[in-house]
């Protein structure tokens, strides 16, 4: 590789209740994401002009969060003009896209630094907001789309795995997160949101909540209404092996709605140096894939393999995996593909436990994920997602 | 004459009447054509025109609808420019309608009978619709019945009147309203009750209303109901397409269309519209499930509503007087929808307890249907005379036997109905597999002697397959052709052979699902497979629904009789299957709560038995392509269709088509069991139907009937 990319930094902010009264419900999207700016910026006296691009992720492109808001905030913040700004949507992968697209400018040599990450206001412009290509009725009928929460069921259902199997991975997440909370783990990471007069917002992670395995078997499942209303016949058209649908998620054992932004500063060696940076890791590999729509969740699998080929690697040279929580299933399925431990998995937890804010949770959990292997002093880290329309997205990063 | 004429009156009105020259009913094809933009020209060039009164010049007639005839002779796969030139024919033939609501002047119509399809798109373009409050004005968009959609503006203007729900559900149902029903939902403006007061009334309008336009004209309008986006339509919009996906299993395109039509005209302007409307109709023109549709439910059968499988030579019949011996559900279904239809009905069983039930039938489906009210129910009730007593039989045209399928039960009973009954009138037995030539045998006068099987429930179900016996004669024939049509059914006629037609086709697929079972394939697979396949039902919900008992009662007297014969007797795949859920695993249907699936209390099956898999596949299921699944269900009917006609037990594709469809469920989007080999081509169709044989037996043998017919490059007309 001619250049190799650096993560020189990856910041983020706490993870808000994504509903009306959560704690980031009344910050605009965009000062999430200036809040990560003018931090990244002062945190390591940033000299701006040498940042060439960022690139955001968003799941809803639309209103106060639409057309270009890497451009827009860039524009608002503190940074200088040079620094040029783009938004990009891969569903929930287009964070951790958004980190590979900028990782692959700096590889090829065309650029050489930048930034990378996302925003999500979900209590501001929920899921649907901005409308889906995927919603027109001629469209709907020839791609045998259905809810992603009951491609999660479907999914379990095919596996095998069953209500408990699901809350006890949900119960482990909430314990992880709690346990990583308390000793500061997440500490490097996440930078309070402050206000216009540099009053704090929010501090911490809001929905990490204490649980159990009894209060998890109460909840009732969430995606029962759409398997009853069509999606569960509609899914017949790829599965006609599966009879029933057994509907298992629920609010306790899918990832949470919240608010949150992520940001990763990238470069090259000499654009390190010459602004004094010390390189934390470095892209090793990366890599997207399709996979089949019904389910939409199953990517996460193949893309791993086709990072860990790019790499001459396999399950075995990755140290600690942190795969999106979208659902329990997901995980629970990739585990058993991948042959990954319990112990290498999401050890801090994951959306389940503290929620998945769609754009910005790719470049989050990169984050998480490389604190982690510094707090352990490990060397690599694969970090993986599964997104909307069947995509599957993964990155490795090794300590440097 | 030409096709419209144009008269002016005093008051400078000009009445369009539509008077298509050498036909009953005017029709929506080339000479319309012609004619509509002839007759725009002229009310355009008139510069005293106050007002358009639309009306038909042939009395109790409106408009037809459009020339299915033409659409039939299409290709279905046209060269490109054959493509652009039908698109720009399809907005030119919209093109009169639009300039005729656009004349500035108020368009009254006047709908004086029928209103269908192309009839009422004419109607639709006018401003205000007036109809004769008659029951014989019947008022709607019903071309989705085969397998089409309303392509003269008919998705854009009916979407833009009652709103994206109300057009969707009326146009995709093909919904007919009476004309009370039509203007309580908006189709229609005002009743009257003569053609007269429909003129006068028309012409008042127009004057009263100089200023009329359509309501999407006028500034401010917003589509009823919400515009695709919002939220009022959400539900449509995102849940709707998959319902259509999940009724019609992928399989119909017209639903698909229609959905698809109605959300995205709503989603442009008005002129717009009209051209994405024209796209997806041009889409259905050239869908070859379209075709088979039209084919099947138009062409044939028009064929046999007008009679091709009835002796021509034979005046028309009319049974007044309808004796029925079996008070069961089937006999007394049938009393039930002979007494509806004006029959006098006598209804024998063995007790009068007996028959009084059998008519109790008919009181409560009475009470259930809520299109007879209390005084029809009454008059309906009072034609069906319940009795033990077989002298009460003297006098009826023709008699329905009903009882139980036991050939000496059926020969007592036909010798003594015979010998009250007058010498002329008809003897037909309601078997559906015993041969009606031996059942002939207990007869003193076997030409008279006929099969006519029901389906059940007999007052639902559509279809009648009438069995000729070798001694039948033309006579009976045609009384029970003509019985069959005044019941409103659908009548087919076979030669007698063992199982006739539908049984013996129905049959092969419940077959090849048991077989599939044992040999170990995912019930799922194979209930979905016929799911997917078109079929309402799995042929292991089939089984369950018909009792597993009476199949294992029946393998188990054929045993016993070989045995007694000497013979030596093989179970089958099949009928093992069978013997293991009987005696084994003690599952026998859906009766008893306990089948290949399982049942709540209610009846309702939940899901296929979880033991099926411990039971026909322990070492987990057996892979086979879910191709061959879905293919093994149904290339065997077909085949098995073909050798009956090969076998010239059957000879019009019509009734064989039709009687697959109505009476045993084949998938209607595949126009019937022969149509389906034209849609598949022939020679397609006995290469995979060879391949299917090499690989699961001799009931996938490509008859030679079949092979001929590749080899010819015929099809089944």
């Amino acid at each position: 590789m001619s250049n190799d990319a650096f993560i020189y930094d990856a910041i983020r902010t706490p993870r808000g209740k994504g509903k009306p009264g959560g704690g980031l419900y009344e910050v605009k999207p965009i000062d999430l994401v200036t809040n990560l700016l003018e931090e990244m910026k002062s945190r390591h006296d940033l000299d701006t002009t040498r940042v060439e691009d960022v690139v955001l992720a968003t799941g809803e492109p639309v209103n106060e969060q639409g057309q270009n808001i890497a451009k827009t905030a860039l524009v608002y913040s503190s940074w200088d003009d040079v620094t040029v700004g783009a938004q990009l949507h891969r569903y929930c992968a287009g964070g951790l896209d958004a980190v590979n697209t900028i990782a692959m400018k700096i590889m090829s040599g065309m650029e050489s630094m930048g930034a990378a990450g996302g925003v999500e206001s979900m209590s501001r412009l929920g899921i649907g907001a901005s409308g889906a290509a995927a919603g027109d009725a001629w469209v709907a009928m020839k791609s045998y789309g259905i809810s992603q929460g009951l491609g999660a069921d479907l999914m379990a259902t095919l596996d095998g795995f069953t209500r408990e199997d699901v809350d006890r991975y949900a119960c482990q997440s909430q314990q992880r997160a709690a346990h990583a909370r308390d000793n500061g783990y997440f500490d490097n990471s996440i930078v309070p949101v402050k206000d216009l007069n540099g009053v704090t917002v929010l501090d911490h992670d809001e929905l990490i909540r204490p649980t159990d395995m009894a209060g998890l078997a109460k909840l009732k499942p969430s995606f029962t209404m759409f398997n009853d209303f069509g999606h569960g016949d509609f899914l017949k058209f790829k599965y006609p092996q599966v009879e029933k649908v057994h509907c298992i998620h629920t609010p306790g054992n899918s990832s949470g709605v919240v608010d949150g932004a992520s940001l990763v500063l990238l470069g090259n060696k000499q654009a390190g140096e010459d602004q004094g940076l010390k390189p934390r890791a470095r892209i090793v590999s990366c890599a997207v894939t399709g996979s089949e729509p019904t389910i939409m969740l199953a990517g996460p699998a193949p893309a791993s393999q086709k990072a860990l080929d790019l790499a001459k690697m396999t399950t075995a040279d990755i140290d600690l995996f942190e795969l999106n929580e979208a659902f329990a299933s997901v995980v629970l399925r990739y585990q058993r593909l991948m042959d990954v431990p319990d112990d290498k998995i999401n050890v801090n937890g994951g959306a389940i436990a503290m929620g998945h804010p769609i754009g910005a949770t790719g470049a989050m959990i990169l984050g998480t994920v490389l604190d982690e292997l510094e707090r352990r002093d490990l060397n690599t880290g694969l970090v993986t997602l599964c997104a909307g329309g069947g995509i599957g997205i993964a990155t490795i990063i090794e300590r440097v | 004459m030409s096709y419209i004429r144009l008269e002016k009156d005093a008051d400078g009105i000009v009445e369009l009447i539509f008077d298509q020259q050498g036909k009953s009913v005017n029709v929506m094809g080339d000479e319309y054509a012609e004619a509509m933009p002839k007759a725009l020209d002229e009310l355009e060039a008139m510069d005293d025109l106050r007002g358009v009164y639309v009306r038909s010049g042939k009395p109790g007639q409106f408009f037809a609808g459009g020339d299915i005839t033409a659409m039939m002779e299409m290709d279905l796969d046209p060269p490109q420019e054959e493509r652009e030139r039908m698109f720009n024919e399809l907005l030119v033939a919209k093109e009169p309608l639009a300039r005729l609501e656009r004349l500035g002047v108020p368009v009254a119509v006047g709908i004086n009978g029928p209103a269908l399809g192309g009839g009422y798109e004419i109607a639709l373009a006018c401003h205000h619709r007036i109809a004769l409050d008659s029951t014989k004005v019947k008022i709607g968009l019903p071309e989705a019945m085969l397998g089409l959609m309303p392509g003269a503006g008919g998705v854009v203007r009916l979407v833009r009147m009652l709103g994206m729900q109300e057009a969707l559900t009326l146009i995709s149902q093909g919904k007919q309203l009476v004309a009370p029903k039509a203007l309580e939902k908006g189709l229609v403006h005002e009743l009257v009750d003569s053609e007269e007061e429909m003129a006068a009334k028309a012409k008042a309008w127009i004057l009263a209303n100089p200023e009329a336009k359509q309501p999407w004209e006028e500034p401010g309008y917003t589509i009823p109901g919400g515009s695709p986006g919002d939220d009022a339509t959400q539900g449509l919009t995102y849940f709707g397409p998959v319902n259509v996906m999940n009724q019609t299993r992928g399989n119909m395109t017209a639903p698909q269309v229609i959905i698809a039509a109605v959300i995205d005209t709503a989603r442009v302007d008005y002129d717009t519209a009209h051209k994405v409307e024209a796209r997806y109709f041009q889409r259905l023109l050239l869908d070859q499930v379209s075709r088979n549709m039209m084919t099947t439910f138009f062409v044939q059968m028009n064929q046999l509503d007008a009679g091709a499988s009835r002796p021509g030579d034979v005046d028309k019949t009319d049974v007044k007087k309808l004796g029925i011996l079996g008070a069961g559900v089937m006999g007394a279904g049938i009393a039930f929808a002979a007494a509806k239809v004006g029959i006098e009905v006598v209804l024998k069983d063995l007790s009068q307890e007996n028959a009084e039930r059998g008519k109790t039938y008919a009181t409560t489906a009475c009470e259930k249907s809520r299109r007879i009210d209390e005084a029809q129910a009454k008059d309906i009730l009072s034609r069906i005379h319940p009795t033990a007593d077989v002298n009460d039989l003297a006098g009826c045209d023709l008699v329905i036997e009903a009882v139980f399928e036991n050939r000496d039960v059926k020969a007592k009973v036909t010798r003594e109905t015979e010998a009250v009954l007058g010498e002329s009138a008809i003897f037909a037995s309601n078997t559906s597999a015993l041969p009606i030539t031996g059942l002939a045998e207990a007869s003193e006068r076997p030409q008279n002697f006929i099969g006519m099987h029901f389906f059940s429930p007999a007052e639902r179900m559509p279809l009648v397959e009438i069995i000729t016996g070798e001694q039948t004669s033309e006579e009976a024939l045609a009384w029970a052709f003509d019985l069959s049509q005044k019941l409103g059914k659908k009548p087919i006629v076979v030669r007698d052979a063992p199982g006739f037609f539908t049984t013996r086709v129905i049959g092969q697929t419940i077959t090849q699902g048991q077989r599939m079972l044992a040999e170990g394939v995912n019930p799922a697979l194979i209930e979905n497979g016929a799911a997917f396949n078109g079929s309402p039902m799995g042929p292991l919900e089939t089984l369950d629904s018909i009792s597993l008992e009476t199949a294992y009662h029946a393998t188990q007297q054929r045993k016993a009789d070989a045995e007694a014969a000497g013979e030596t007797w093989e179970p089958t795949p099949e009928s093992e299957v069978i013997r293991i859920m009987v005696e084994e695993a003690q599952r026998v249907g859906q009766a008893k709560g306990a089948g290949f699936y399982d049942y709540d209390e209610n009846g309702k099956k939940v899901k296929t038995w979880a033991g099926l898999r411990d039971l026909f596949a322990p070492k987990g299921y057996v892979d086979i392509p879910y191709q061959d699944v879905k293919d093994r269900l149904l290339f065997p009917q077909v085949l098995e269709a073909i050798r009956i006609m090969e076998e010239g037990v059957l000879t019009s594709v019509a009734d064989g088509n039709i009687g697959s469809i109505m009476g045993i469920g084949f998938p209607p989007h595949t126009g019937g069991v022969y149509q389906c080999v034209n849609a598949y081509g022939v020679q397609a169709f006995a290469d995979r139907a060879s391949v299917l044989a090499e690989k699961y037996g001799e009931a996938f043998e490509p008859p030679k009937l079949l092979l001929d017919m590749a080899a010819e490059g015929r099809t089944f007309t």
